[in-house]
């Protein structure tokens, strides 16, 4: 994929897959919301995890969600990952 | 027609021989990378590996942990290491990032197998400690350590040996988790294993165009007997991937099925769902799954609705409800019942007090409890239902529950050196028969000679001569209230009341909904109390996500239980409990 992503394309991305594994209602899912408060136990994860790699060709893994607690926060650190590879 | 194989090496080697590389398995890394090795090449390394293990020492008789990610390398090791005659002990390492846990679970299974070395991949020690993988490992086991590619470099396939082996020659282990306390090794013999391979060839009609596809655990029983044993019986292809894999995008599977043309395939209930909820409408018009002959659902109960859904989505891809089949096992007695290929469910809409009262019956009135035949007994096996308040085995008559009790060729002998724990669970006799029976420690009825599975023996909730289920008293606390989420009800002993229930709280839901945990507590309470007929009813609540849940999300009741009792619970809030609980309750 050879388009840029910002950090808040990736920030409504994310915001749309979360909302469709439908664990959260949508207003609870804030670009600050902790991920530990969006019902993603860890089969979700993975699957966030898969739908990650399958989006941005990126290569994560399920520790990612702790690294990166809220969405904002993991959306910039995808952005940078995608910078770097 | 051929002799049947009397080892799991002449298994191989009659595939080997009789389909040489035309059939083979598959190991799908990621959706992109794959791997292929035929029979004949599986041969040929597992000669090599074989000659290698020799070569240290290890001899016909030893054991030896696997501890190996899901891949080829996983079942060469398996092939190699029974080539030399030992006997396989998978360990659960498979997607274990936590360098601790995956060798705390490895040195835990040489202890308890008694196993002399450990057979591992650079996957595994990669992940330990950063000086040298290896070391760590074998320091931590007590043990040598072997890596594959080593083995495989020090090897000779041309100067293997057969070991001599028999049918009861014991051809490896699986240890089922024990949450506390010693875990429990299943042996497994040449014997059992390829009479289980035999059985469900036959179940399945299986052929050598048959295509299995599967992802399921290669260190738990299903996935090791129908992934890495059955495909090679019946000299057929395999092409698997990693539960993660699954995990990580669950249409995954689907699209395998389709680009392989599957016939068979197998998965528990959860996978069902999952893709029912994401596969996408684009994505299923390019599914074609019409192949399919059996996609199997084992290893957790099946739920009809789960299969009407799955059924319905999945209809323009060719699925047809005669595809599914409910099956049920477990690791001592392997394949238990399934339904038979190419039928329709069979479904009883059971009458819930005649249910209560120990009887399966179909009923008419509003008080119903749908389930979902498991089939009849699998080929060679019979089931009884046995009445488990008597001291000595009676017999029941259909539509009567009991606890199911299996006789079958695939049947381990016993637990590993644990004599007690043996007897408890097999060799039982049942009068008139002079077979070994299995004591399944399920409840389930015979009706037409149809087994349906209603609990677990020891969840089982005995109120006043009543039997109660768990899951239906967790399911109608759930609809009492959009606040209460999943939950585990159980008997309770040393409490003001009988039963004790401990509920998920949704936070938001409470917040929106404007009642505290008090009344939701009054709420719940009343709902249980009056729909079964309760004298009192202990109640607790707990942050979502936090109840003990096993690999595929399904609340563990007795972990529960104990944890409860040992204060070992983040209780939010508690009434009907003795006061050690309750007094956790002051910053609810």
């Amino acid at each position: 994929m050879t388009q840029t992503h910002t950090s808040t394309d990736i920030s409504a991305w994310l915001i749309d897959r979360i909302l469709f594994y439908g664990k959260a209602a949508t207003d609870e899912v804030t670009v600050d919301t902790p991920f530990t408060e969006l019902g993603l136990d860890s089969i979700y994860a993975l699957t966030l995890c898969g739908d990650i790699e399958d989006f941005y060709d990126l290569s994560v893994e399920p520790t990612i969600l702790s690294e990166y607690p809220t969405i904002r926060e993991l959306a910039d650190g995808l952005t940078s990952r995608l910078a770097d590879a | 027609m051929t002799d049947e194989p009397s080892t799991l090496i002449d298994m191989l080697r009659a595939a080997a021989s009789r389909v040489g590389d035309t059939r083979g398995i598959r190991f799908y890394e990621s959706p992109k990378t794959s791997e292929f090795v035929g029979y004949d090449e599986l041969d040929g390394r597992s000669r090599r590996i074989a000659t290698a293990l020799a070569q240290r020492g290890l001899a016909p008789g030893d054991s030896v942990v696997l501890a190996l990610h899901p891949g080829l390398e996983f079942i060469e090791a398996v092939y190699g290491a029974l080539y030399a005659g030992l006997s396989v002990v998978p360990a659960p390492v498979g997607g274990i990032a936590v360098s601790d846990v995956a060798t705390e679970q490895v040195t835990n299974i040489v202890r308890a197998s008694g196993s002399r070395a450990v057979l591992t991949h650079e996957a595994v020690t990669d992940l330990l400690s950063a000086e040298a993988g290896s070391t760590a490992l074998a320091d931590a086991a007590g043990v040598p350590v072997a890596t594959i590619s080593d083995l495989f470099a020090q090897g000779d396939a041309d100067s293997w040996k057969a070991p001599v082996l028999n049918a009861d020659s014991m051809a490896g282990m699986l240890f089922t988790s024990g949450s506390t306390g010693n875990p429990k090794g299943v042996i497994m013999t040449h014997g059992s294993l390829l009479a289980c391979s035999s059985l469900c060839q036959g179940l399945l009609d299986m052929t050598t165009d048959s295509v299995f596809v599967g992802w399921a655990p290669l260190h738990h029983a299903m996935g090791l007997i129908v992934q890495a044993f059955l495909p090679v019986y019946a000299a057929a292809d395999a092409v698997l991937t990693s539960t993660a894999q699954f995990q990580r995008r669950p249409v995954f599977w689907l699209q395998l099925m389709s680009r392989h043309h599957a016939t068979i395939s197998v998965a528990g209930n959860f996978a069902f769902d999952l893709c029912t909820q994401f596969a996408t409408d684009e994505q299923i018009s390019e599914l074609d799954l019409s192949s399919l002959t059996a996609l199997m659902t084992g290893s957790e109960p099946v739920r009809t609705d789960t299969v009407r859904r799955f059924v319905e989505r999945f209809a323009p891809s060719g699925v047809r409800e005669s595809m599914i089949m409910p099956a049920m096992g477990m690791t001592e007695a392997m394949l238990i019942s399934a339904k038979s290929l190419g039928t329709d469910l069979v479904i009883v809409n059971a009458d819930s007090s005649l249910l209560e009262g120990g009887t399966l019956r179909e009923g008419s009135g509003a008080q119903t409890t749908e389930m979902v035949s498991c089939g009849p007994a699998a080929p060679l096996c019979n089931i009884v239902i046995i009445d488990p308040e008597q001291d000595t085995p009676v017999a029941l008559a259909e539509n009567q529950v009991g606890e199911i009790w299996i006789t079958s060729p695939g049947a381990s002998p016993g637990y590993w050196q644990n004599p007690e724990a043996t007897a408890e669970v097999f060799g039982w006799k049942v009068p008139g028969d002079d077979r070994d029976y299995v004591r399944t420690g399920d409840l389930g009825a015979l009706v037409d000679g149809e087994l349906f599975v209603t609990g677990r023996l020891k969840d089982l909730i005995i109120i006043r001569g009543r039997n109660l289920y768990p899951q239906d008293l967790e399911a109608s606390a759930r609809l009492a209230h959009a606040a209460v989420g999943i939950g585990a009800a159980f008997e309770l002993t040393g409490h003001p009341s009988d039963v004790g229930i401990v509920l998920e709280i949704d936070d938001a839901q409470l917040t929106e909904a404007g009642i505290d945990l008090v009344s939701l507590t009054t709420e719940v309470r009343a709902a249980l109390i009056s729909r079964y007929s309760l004298p009192s009813l202990a109640v607790a609540f707990i942050g979502e996500g936090t109840l003990p849940r096993t690999p595929s999300g399904k609340v563990k009741r007795s972990l529960t239980r104990s944890k409860l009792d040992n204060g070992e619970l983040s209780i939010v809030h508690a009434d009907g409990f003795a006061p050690l609980l309750q007094a956790t309750d002051g910053a609810g």
